[in-house]
């Protein structure tokens, strides 16, 4: 590789979307309304910004406690897909068609119908593209069910894809079948995957012997999911080598060279989010592109998936 | 590591009726919070088997933790009805402290459980031997009970307003604060109460141009931790859980004015 000590070119070009570096926020966190995707841009020096999952219709949620934090370092939530439902999408992307920065707009649902439903919405729009959330482990009829039958995830994609024009994402949540499902749903029509979405866990108090979490269940995200999310991505993309967003417990810019090498184009921050707030997207930024100075790396895409070269 | 996101366990020691609308209840953290709590930060109180509820924090000594309660749904009243010793979750302090300049002189106006923050900031300005009145309104005397006996100190005043006139000054808080501003100088206020009273506070105090003005605002806290959205002051993108849950005024005057 050549010695460069200038910066970087870390421009990506994610299915037709030009993104300035590889670095967005992750679903779900700070992202249901235009205020805070406002701040993901402008505080957060976003690429792109993806929303909250949207669902046809207001969803209230789960009531607290659904967020805490573990003693290993990491996240277990149970929001429940609260959202404003799809009425919100317009006002949230016109403030990244006013910033210049692309929408994702991420969609859930309780049957295929719902994902187009929303989906359409977002196209008209003008967002950049759908991530279809297929894999919310903490949402009784969302999300994981579909996402972890490969059969439902084909049927779901295709039926979006079909539709759209704009280019659709498929996230997918950790599996033992995570290639097949990615097969599939590449197979219908998924420009791209997210990979890697949060991981069905739950925490119990000893000092009360009760789930902490009212839902009990919910979603493993941030340092801990890490090793798991570049697993993930690693078989995947030697598997089919597609276009991959990964996303799970990047904190700094090793941790996201690794998705990376592993074979990720672009990277979505979620829980660094909760712990330093959305300016930890300018700061793993900054560390990322240091990182490839060190290692004299000029162009980003001379190594995704360096790792099943070497 | 726990840090403030996560959940520690604590006890609940003592709670005592304070009014005929507020408790004060005495928690014990049987793990250190990570910090030393500051005003108007809150806890997420979890009663295992109900909810977890956002909580000012009215005083903190080592492992000890003061709120002070106003009962309105099952989550604060299985809190005051607590036996003690019984054992819940906090998870905190969250939300930023307020700055505090060393001099000036603070006018501090509390309805309701709003004097929670504000015990707490008194203490803070005590221990810094700052100057500052207290205003504390209710209803009526029965609502007011014993309040003065919380709020103990040598660089404070505190008044009491009740609209009944039954004890005090006879009017609302704000009222009664309103005149010591035009009586007396003072360069910061503070205020925390229900949302009608800040309201109208906002509108009064808007002549009083070399005055800065916090108010601390409550809204539907879920997480806590500034992710969820739950909390936001609509369309703004601030967050009362992470920005507050105290603002400057102009901050969030046109959200106080809706409705
Ligand atoms: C930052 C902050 C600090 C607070 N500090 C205090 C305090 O020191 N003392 C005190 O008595 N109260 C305080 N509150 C209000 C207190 O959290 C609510 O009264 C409590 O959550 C009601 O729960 P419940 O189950 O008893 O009542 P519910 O029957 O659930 O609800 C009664 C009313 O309380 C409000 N409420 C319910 N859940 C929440 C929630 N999660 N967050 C905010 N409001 C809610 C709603 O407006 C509802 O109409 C604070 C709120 C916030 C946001
Ligand atoms: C509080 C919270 C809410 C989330 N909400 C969503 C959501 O609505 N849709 C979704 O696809 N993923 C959601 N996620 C998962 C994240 O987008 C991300 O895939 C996961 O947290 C892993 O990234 P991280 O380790 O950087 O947090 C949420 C995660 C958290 C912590
Ligand atoms: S309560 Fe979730 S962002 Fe404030």
């Amino acid at each position: 590789m050549q010695i460069n000590n200038s910066h970087p070119n870390l421009r990506i070009n994610l299915a037709g979307i030009r993104l300035a570096h590889p670095f967005m926020n992750a679903s779900g966190v700070v992202s249901s309304s235009p205020g805070l995707i406002r701040r993901l841009i402008v505080e957060g020096g976003c690429s792109a910004v993806v929303t909250k999952s949207i669902t046809p219709k207001p969803r209230l949620g789960n009531n607290p406690p659904i967020l805490v934090k573990l003693p290993c370092g990491g996240y277990i939530n149970a929001v429940g897909l609260e959202n404003p439902g799809k009425e919100i999408i317009r006002s949230i992307v016109s403030v990244g068609l006013e910033l210049g920065v692309p929408v994702i707009v991420s969609v859930a649902g309780s049957s295929a119908d719902e994902y187009l439903e929303v989906s359409i919405e977002a196209e008209e729009a003008k967002a950049s593209a759908v991530e279809l959330n297929l894999s919310c482990p903490h949402t009784e009829g969302y999300g994981l069910v579909f996402g972890q039958d490969p059969e439902a995830t084909k049927y779901i994609t295709g039926m979006v894809s079909s539709v759209l024009k704009i280019p659709v994402i498929a996230k997918l949540g950790p599996s033992d079948n995570i290639v097949k499902i990615a097969g599939k749903a590449l197979e219908a029509g998924a420009k791209a995957l997210t990979i890697s979405n949060t991981i069905k866990a739950m925490i119990i108090d000893v000092y009360t012997g009760r789930p902490v979490l009212t839902n009990i269940y919910g979603g493993l995200s941030g340092p801990p999911l890490h090793p798991v999310a570049v697993r993930l991505i690693y078989e995947v993309y030697s598997e089919l080598e597609p276009l991959i967003i990964g996303a799970g417990g990047v904190v700094n810019g090793e941790s996201a060279l690794e998705m990376i090498f592993a074979g990720a184009s672009a990277i979505q921050v979620g829980s660094a989010i909760i712990d330093r707030g959305v300016v930890v997207l300018r700061e793993i930024l900054h560390e990322f592109e240091e990182l490839l100075v060190k290692l004299e790396i000029s162009d980003l895409g001379q190594c995704v998936g360096l790792a099943h070269r070497l | 590591m726990l840090d403030k996101g996560s959940m520690r366990p604590a006890r609940i020691i003592n709670c005592t009726k304070i009014s005929e609308t507020l408790y004060h209840v005495e928690i014990e953290l049987l793990k250190e919070l990570p910090f030393k709590p500051r005003s108007p930060q809150f806890v997420m109180i979890w009663i295992p088997g109900l909810e977890s509820i956002p909580m000012s924090i009215a005083g903190c000594k080592e492992n000890l933790i003061e709120l002070v309660v106003k009962p309105v749904g099952r989550t604060t009243l299985s809190l005051v009805n607590a036996k003690q010793g019984e054992t819940i979750g906090v998870k905190g302090p969250l939300g930023k402290a307020l700055k505090l300049d060393g001099s000036g002189k603070y006018l501090l106006v509390a309805g309701g459980s709003g004097l929670a923050p504000i015990k707490m900031l008194h203490e803070e300005l005590e221990s810094k031997k700052i100057e500052h009145t207290i205003v504390f309104g209710g209803r009526s005397a029965s609502e007011i009970g014993d309040i003065s006996g919380l709020l103990r100190g040598t660089c404070s005043r505190i008044y009491i307003s009740s609209d009944d006139g039954s004890i005090g000054f006879k009017g609302s808080a704000v009222e009664l604060a309103l005149r010591l501003l035009e009586a007396e100088t003072y360069t910061k206020v503070v205020a925390c109460g229900p949302k009608p009273m800040l309201k109208y506070l906002a509108k009064g105090i808007a002549r009083f141009r070399d005055v800065e003005t916090w108010v601390i605002l409550e809204n539907m806290v879920k997480c806590g931790l500034g992710v969820c959205g739950s909390c936001e002051i609509d369309g703004s993108g601030l967050l009362v859980c992470r920005d507050g849950p105290g603002f400057l005024l102009e901050e969030v005057v046109e959200w106080l004015e809706v409705k």
